[in-house]
């Protein structure tokens, strides 16, 4: 690793249902890292937890921070700056990793800095990585609760190029498989189903929104439920095709940003990446472009701690500090 | 218990949001609104066109709240929009300050509301459904609550 050297941050993220904490040294390598709802967690009072029962963050967040630290063998005075989520995210739960941060910083009396959460997938792809990501960087988050694409011509200054316009591209996949009555999570399922039926069975009518970079996936999911109520194909032929117009739209547009920009990486961040169709349609657009794309390693592309260290780091080289009377940001952007 | 209705059809997604847009505008601040339907039916852009009413501005995206639980719009009075369908028990509610915006000046529009009935204050229910034309929705609004009857009145009289 690269990035062995170098200070040491401490990371953390409450933006929506999951409460997790990421050491990260020198930006880039990860020592810990810790989600209530991945993680079994030590009990204060011996015995494991596997799953943190509460849902909520006020109840967690001690733990999680504290596991972390553990798991990366690092004691609080080694800690040079905190990072936490400023948004975007609901309000209640961000407060309490914003706050619990904030204390805690200034209780060791070191830096305490907001991050971008969008900001933070985007750079997700960076953690725990040898080789240098070249800019400009062209990046895409794809979750439940994101679609969107950005634009980097220098390190970590991403600015938005566009959005989904209604449902993010992960919540379609999800809605589309309970449609289908398939079991909870949706997307795992639908893509399982759709491994069975033909991509090409049904036609989507796409919206491409040309001369945007924004996306809408609302439309081919209300298609997707017309389809499955004629009763004329199999799920997985409608998990298959929708699959493949989901694809297609991301697909479309990252083309149209690498045709309209000088992009030297494409870097994608959020739940989606996860789909495996997907993956072969990003490697057969770095292969037809010769633009590598870098994807984050699986447990950095939910919700993580570590993404906010890493990116906090940077911002802490440049200089950037939260001040103590600084509040949440519930609908911040890019 | 009185109780009163009002059916509309729409034939086109437009004309949701026209639908929303004026109950939009009869809205003040302090409403709750259940909305009801199956996937696909155009819930969000049902909520679209109540921001509109609200004077939320155009250039603003009214997405859906499915994963994020909760997307908040500021128009002449702020506008919550929730989706509670991921919340399990009713604990889970307390966990995202539920209490704290119904007692607001903003309107709240819950989608899967019923899913918790003991959570639900009064509200006015607008229900949408699928109808025979593939673009026509049913949109029923209707509801017990005195406060509601009256703007139900003052929006088709």
């Amino acid at each position: 690793m690269p990035a062995a050297t170098g200070e040491i941050v401490l990371g953390i993220d409450t933006s929506c249902d999951d409460t997790s904490c990421g050491i990260v040294k020198g930006g880039k390598k990860v020592l810990s890292s810790v989600v209530s709802s991945q993680d079994s967690i030590h009990a204060p009072f011996g015995g494991i937890v596997p799953e943190v029962a509460s849902r909520a963050h006020v109840e967690r967040i001690a733990w999680v921070v504290e596991e972390a630290t553990e798991r990366a063998g690092v004691s609080f005075e080694q800690v040079k700056a905190i990072g936490a989520t400023q948004g975007p995210g609901l309000p209640g739960s961000l407060l309490v990793g914003w706050e619990f941060a904030k204390a805690l910083s200034f209780a060791i009396g070191i830096p305490f800095i907001g991050v971008n959460h969008i900001e933070a997938h985007l750079f997700s792809p960076f953690l725990d990585r040898e080789e240098e990501i070249d800019f400009p960087v062209l990046g895409l988050v794809i979750s439940g609760g994101h679609t969107l694409l950005a634009y980097a011509k220098e390190p970590f200054r991403f600015s938005l190029l566009g959005q989904t316009r209604d449902d993010a591209c992960g919540e379609a996949l999800d809605k589309v498989a309970r449609i289908l009555g398939l079991p909870y999570p949706g997307g795992p399922h639908l893509e399982k189903a759709a491994e069975k039926g033909s991509p090409r069975r049904i036609k989507f009518p796409t919206a491409i929104l040309p001369g945007t970079y924004d996306f809408s996936f609302s439309g081919i999911k209300t298609h997707a439920w017309r389809v499955f109520q004629e009763n004329k194909y199999s799920r997985e032929d409608i998990a298959a095709s929708f699959q493949e117009a989901v694809i297609n739209i991301l697909a479309s547009k990252l083309l149209y940003a690498i045709n309209s920009l000088p992009v030297k990486s494409i870097v994608v961040g959020g739940g989606v990446v996860a789909n495996r169709k997907l993956r072969n349609v990003l490697s057969h657009i770095q292969t037809e472009s010769n633009i590598p794309v870098y994807l984050p390693s699986p447990s950095y592309t939910v919700d993580n701690g570590a993404m906010i260290a890493g990116l906090a780091y940077y911002l802490m080289k440049e200089g950037k500090a939260s001040q103590k009377e600084e509040d949440i940001k519930p609908a911040l952007s890019l | 218990m009185e109780s009163l209705s009002r059916r509309c059809i729409t034939h086109s997604p437009q004309e949701t949001i026209y639908l929303g847009e004026k109950l939009g505008r009869y809205l003040e601040g302090g409403e709750f609104i259940l909305l009801q339907g199956p996937l696909g039916v155009g819930k969000t852009v049902f909520v679209k066109g109540i921001a509109r009413g609200l004077q939320v501005p155009t250039s603003v995206y009214v997405r859906s709240p499915s994963f994020t639980l909760l997307h908040i719009y500021q128009g002449k009075v702020p506008l919550y929009h929730f989706d509670l369908f991921r919340m399990k028990q009713v604990e889970d509610l307390a966990s995202i300050g539920w209490e704290e915006y119904l007692t607001g000046e903003g309107v709240v529009v819950v989608e899967w509301g019923d899913k918790f009935p003991s959570c639900m204050p009064s509200y006015l229910s607008v229900k949408l459904d699928f109808a025979e034309e593939e673009n026509d929705r049913e949109i029923l609004l209707q509801s017990s609550d005195k406060k509601y009857i009256s703007l139900i009145k003052r929006m088709f009289p």
